[in-house]
């Protein structure tokens, strides 16, 4: 009798024993898992978010690529009014393109024209855009930027009006911000303050962007 | 007398039930770490998958880079379509001065001097001068407000005016006269955003 109780302990024993190691392994496999797990799952999220936007970007790349031909027959057949586009917004402040439209317009109006000058707000304006470029995406288009100018003239009340006329019709665009009078209508002297733009050249739209 | 007892089966059902109970627990062991390797692998395939797909999208997105690169004459053309682009709103920014010459032409400008006119961004406009006396600085502001609804070529009271909130901020007479300071916010007729021209 007492033997058999013996032997039944024993198996017992044996038996508690081997449960006990494989619940410690268990949880410890449990545990690795669920570590590994983990760290997958975060991955797997960040390659998700990294598959959508290269999903995305290839989508515009192909749609981009398609459409180039287009843009590049579109603007070869301009022929020479492409000049205009570019004398209209150019890729810098173009003062020597300015001053020679000036000096065109107020000699059609029949204005002596005395001086063009860029005033400070222009160099603030060239700051700040190229601050806006450096920090810029590359797939949307830098903004255009101001370019604050003045000019004085001699001339009459009528030729002003000319002057004036020939600014608002500008193919440059020009805002007048403020004009100066002295003198009678026969004789005028003044001084308009305006600002024109010029955007920075377009850059292909292919940057980098990181996925957090 | 004596009683024979065969203890022999109760030791073996003591063995039958360990052995059930050691492969129970075994069982359940084996099941659960088959579970754990099997998200973990199904896991590290999904992760490898995502790999092998953004690998694809790079190289497929590196060869359109090599194409648009490729295009001759496309960073000209492309700088054309974003400067076009811009124009439009930059053209809406203009102010047209003449359309206030054209009411200070009517306000008799022989007795209402100007000496200077500002325009700020959001196109409210400061008109400083002289006049003769008070009469003229006020026919000047009247001559403002009914700029294109009663003054000017092609006035109509339909239309609307080219300056709104026409004030007179200053006015005081001085030496050669009466120095005039009025205000006027230029509506959208009288700049680029309203097609003024």
């Amino acid at each position: 009798m007492a033997s058999n109780a013996i032997v039944k302990q024993q198996e017992q024993l044996s038996g508690n024993n081997l449960i006990i190691v494989l619940t410690l392994i268990t949880l410890l496999a449990v545990g690795v898992a669920g570590l590994a797990a983990k760290a997958l799952i975060g991955s797997i999220t960040l390659d998700n978010k990294v598959l959508k936007a290269k999903n995305l970007a290839n989508t515009n790349l192909q749609s981009d690529v398609d459409a180039a031909p287009k843009l590049v027959d579109a603007y070869a057949a301009l022929g020479t009014q492409a000049g205009v586009i570019a004398d209209a917004l150019p890729d810098t402040t173009d003062f020597p393109g300015l001053i020679v439209v000036l000096e065109n317009m107020t000699n059609d109006a029949g204005l002596r024209l005395k001086s063009v000058a860029p005033t400070t707000g222009a160099t603030a304006a060239t700051a700040t855009g190229t601050t806006t470029t450096a920090s810029g995406d590359a797939s949307q288009a830098p903004p255009p930027q101001p370019f604050d100018f003045s000019l004085s003239f001699d001339g009459r009340y009528d030729t002003l009006l000319k002057l004036l006329d020939h600014l608002e019709k500008s193919a440059r665009p020009m805002r007048i911000t403020g004009l100066q009078i002295t003198g009678s209508g026969s004789a005028l002297s003044g001084t308009v303050t305006a600002e024109t733009y010029y955007q920075d050249k377009a850059q292909l739209p292919l940057s980098t962007e990181t996925i957090k | 007398m004596s009683i024979l007892i065969n203890l022999l089966p109760d030791v073996r059902q003591a063995k039958l039930r360990e052995r059930r109970r050691k492969q129970m627990a075994s069982g359940i062991a084996v099941m659960v770490w088959v579970i754990c390797g099997g998200v973990v692998v199904l896991l590290s395939v999904y992760v490898a998958g995502q790999k092998v797909a953004i690998n694809v999208l790079s190289g497929s997105i590196k060869d359109k880079e090599s194409k648009l690169q490729s295009i001759s004459g496309l960073p000209d053309a492309l700088n054309a379509e974003e400067h076009l682009a811009s124009l439009g709103n930059l053209y809406s920014k203009r102010v047209y001065m003449t359309k206030f010459f054209d009411a200070y032409q009517q306000a008799d400008p022989q007795d209402a001097v100007l000496n200077s006119l500002t325009v700020d961004a959001s196109n409210t406009m400061t008109v400083t001068g002289e006049a003769k006396t008070y009469a003229d600085v006020a026919k000047l502001d009247r001559a403002l407000a009914a700029s294109n609804v009663q003054v000017g070529t092609n006035a109509k009271a339909s239309n609307q005016p080219y300056f709104t909130n026409v004030n007179i901020s200053s006015v005081n007479a001085d030496s050669k006269g009466v120095g005039y300071t009025i205000t006027a916010v230029m509506a959208s007729g009288a700049t680029g955003g309203g097609n003024g021209q």
